[in-house]
Parts: structure tokens; sequence; C-alpha cells
């Protein structure tokens, strides 16, 4: 649980760093962007320490570029 | 983009930035990866593996020239139009995702198997995506200077190195020559060539911001022949101290090299100098791969700046790293067998094809008028 929290109290920092900026700027499809790619790290990185099991990059490659795999 | 396009290096900083990648994780890997297939003859696969080098550069080059200022993803989709452009672009930013996740994964197996042990990667994985970050929002001329500030350094370092390991050096260790045929050795050549050559594709985002008035063919190959050589002599050097066999039981062949190093009973161990010099080659080559996946994204989203994505993007870096690098020996099965040939289709073949559709799309401009 406090891995879970730190997760979601270091995203709640980045977005404290970075959003005011982009609406300052009215940059609207930035804002947009960057809270899709933190909603998306946010996700994948509490599922990480929730010990959720994640795919495996490099056994995708595996997968596709071995014959006998 | 405004912010970055405005933001120049000079030739000699690309170069150095070529050189530097160019080395890269090799300097710690590739010996044991080559000596694997090729044993005493790792040195041949090697200068195999620069040969082909020379002939990507060569790729890297024709189509640097033909970019015009433009980045790989931007001239993508300004070239082949939106559908072909985008899927071009998200194929090259999935191979920069994934060599991010290679130099991370190495980053973090080789600190905690040899330097700290006790530290948990996660903690080694943040704090080294933290300075790649930091580097990347002071922006490129600020990382192109540090290249050059730090580029003697390296090279006295690993000259210092090479002198003192000289004496151990034993002739008898590249013998026989060739015994077991051309195989071995052509086999040998293909990991160094895909991660000491193939993924130098990311030098094709900085193009816009090196400040060239001729072609970039020359600073390209430059790179490309000194950062081979080099690797050259580290492999050759592991042979020759080192021999085959303990060149292929050990993980990192160049960090026993370092330990080996003894002179009058004085100065000895200096293998902190070797992860010195890892680690300013993995994180250059870390930041042009991070430089080139995020810029990649905010180019292929056609956004004004890139900066907010540094820090999401980095957390995903970080879970897909430990979630793809479970234990060393399977890590290091897939990346001898299956991910050179991943890199050969998504640093050579996409590139290769990119070439030839700018090639055909500018006689069609020439055709239309």
């Amino acid at each position: 649980m406090p891995s879970l929290i730190a997760v979601l109290a270091f995203a709640a920092g980045a977005f404290w760093l970075e959003a005011p900026g982009l609406i300052r700027r009215k940059l609207t499809k930035e804002l947009v962007v960057f809270i899709l790619f933190l909603l998306a790290g946010t996700a994948f990185y509490a599922a990480l320490v929730l010990e959720v099991r994640l795919p495996n990059l490099f056994q995708i490659i595996k997968l596709v570029y071995r014959i006998d795999a | 983009m405004k912010e970055y396009t405005n933001a120049k290096m000079s030739v000699r900083q690309f170069t150095i930035l070529i050189i530097l990648a160019s080395i890269g994780d090799s300097i710690l890997i590739l010996p044991t990866i080559t000596a694997a297939s090729a044993k005493q003859d790792a040195w041949l696969s090697m200068v195999l593996a620069l040969l082909l080098g020379m002939a990507a550069g060569g790729l890297f080059a024709a189509i640097a020239n033909r970019l015009r200022g433009e980045s790989l993803i931007s001239a993508a989709q300004q070239r082949l139009g939106i559908w072909a452009g985008s899927t071009v672009s998200i194929l090259f930013i999935i191979e920069f995702f994934m060599c991010g996740l290679t130099l991370m994964s190495e980053m973090g197996q080789f600190m905690t198997t040899q330097l700290m042990p006790e530290t948990p990667v996660n903690a080694i994985l943040l704090f080294f995506l933290s300075v790649i970050i930091i580097a990347y929002r002071y922006g490129v001329e600020a990382f192109a200077r540090m290249s050059e500030l730090l580029f003697p350094v390296f090279m006295s370092l690993l000259a210092v190195l090479v002198v003192f390991l000289m004496p151990q050096a034993e002739i008898e260790n590249l013998q026989p020559i060739a015994a077991g045929g051309l195989g071995p050795i052509m086999r040998g050549a293909f990991p160094p060539f895909a991660a000491g050559f193939m993924e130098m594709v990311v030098l094709l985002m900085l193009v816009p911001h090196v400040a060239a008035k001729t072609k970039l063919t020359r600073p390209i190959i430059s790179g490309f022949a000194i950062g081979g050589f080099l690797l050259l002599v580290i492999v050759a050097l592991c042979v020759l101290v080192l021999g085959p066999n303990l060149m292929e039981t050990k993980y990192y062949p160049t960090f026993v090299l370092a330990q080996k190093i003894s002179i009058g009973n004085f100065l000895e161990r200096l293998e902190a100098i070797l992860a010195f010099l890892w680690v300013i080659t993995v994180f250059f080559k870390m930041l042009l791969v991070y430089y080139s996946l995020t810029s990649g994204i905010a180019q292929l989203l056609r956004l004004k700046e890139s900066r907010m994505l540094t820090i999401p993007l980095g957390m995903l870096l970080l879970v897909f790293t430990i979630a793809g690098t479970p234990n060393i020996a399977v890590y290091n099965e897939i990346i001898v067998r299956d991910y050179p040939w991943f890199d050969l289709s998504f640093c050579i073949a996409l590139p290769a094809l990119f070439l030839v559709a700018l090639h055909l799309t500018r006689k069609r401009k020439v055709k239309g008028g």
C-alpha cells in the first residue's frame, strides 16, 4: 500500500509540475496528451507495485522473431 | 516544437555524440556475446561488424542528407502522407522504445550484479532515468556540449585502461585464427552490428539540430568508424588478456579485464574507471534514444512542445524494463538470439524502405514540376 500511495503521489507531483504551465499557455492538445500518458504511466506503475503480471515486451520479440519459440 | 528546432549543435558535437552512443552498452556486453559464437576470433567478428556498420552509416547518411533539416518523423509524415508517414513513424517509435528498454535493463543488471547488489533495481533505474529526463529538459545544446566536455575524459580513461592492460596481453590467445571457418565469425558479428551500429538510427532524429552547411556523410561515417574502432580495441583486448574461455563465461568480461590491472602492486583494481566509461556511453546512448522517443511522439501527434511527455514516458520505460527483465539469463538469450533480428527489421530494413520512398516521392515531384 505505501508503494501505491508513493506512485499516486509521484503522478500527482508530475501533474502539478506540468499541467499549470500548459493550462496557462492554453495548450489544450498537449494537456490532453500529457494526461493520457500520465494516466497510462500511473496505471502501469500501480499494476507493477500491486504485482499484477504485465506483458514482457522482450517475450513478444521472441515470439515474433524466433521460429522455434 | 519551436523550442527545440532552434537548438543547434556543431558537426563536431554531432560526431562525438555518434561515437559515444555507438560504443554505448556495447563496451560491456559485446565481448561475451561475440565470444560465445566466434571464440578467439571475436576480434575478426568485430572487424566484420565494423565493415557492416560503415554500410549502415552510409544508409543513415543517405537518409540524413535527404531530410533537409527535418527530423525522421516529421519528414516521414510530410513526404509519405499522413497514413503511410504515421505508420512509419509509429514503427520507428516502437524501435526507440524497445532500444530504451534494453539500455535500462542492462544498466539495472550491471549495477545490481557488479556494483550495488543490495540496492533495489527500481531505485537505480529511477535515478538513471531522472538524470536522463533532466538532461533532456535542458535541451539538445546542453547535452551536445556536455558530450564535448566528457569526450576527452572518456578517451583519456580508455587510453589508461588500454596502456595498463598491454603488459598482460598474450598473442597466443588469438590462435588458432578462423579455425572454425567463416560461419562462427559471421554469427559473432551480427549482435555487435545490431547493438553498435544499427541502433544508431536514432541519429536521424538529431539531423535538424546539426548546424552543417554541407552533407552529413562525413560526420556520420567518421563517428561510426571511430566508435567501431574503439569497440574493436576493447574486444581485441578482451581476447588478448582474458582468452576466449574466460571471455565467454563472464557476463561482463570488460569489467573483469579492468580488475586484472596490476602495476607494481600499487595501481590495482581500476574497474571503477571502466564503470565510469560505461556510464558515460550508456548515458549518451540512452539520452539519444529518449530524445528520439519523446520528440518523435510529440512530432507524430503534432504537439507544440514535448517536455511534458518526459515524466510519463519515463514511468512507462521504468515499468516495462522491470516487467521485461525478470532474470538476466532469459534476457541475455533474447538479446543474443532474437533482438538483432528486431533491430535488423526496424533499423535497417525500415530506413532502407524509407530511403526508397523518399527517392520515389522526390522523383514524382520533379516529374510533376
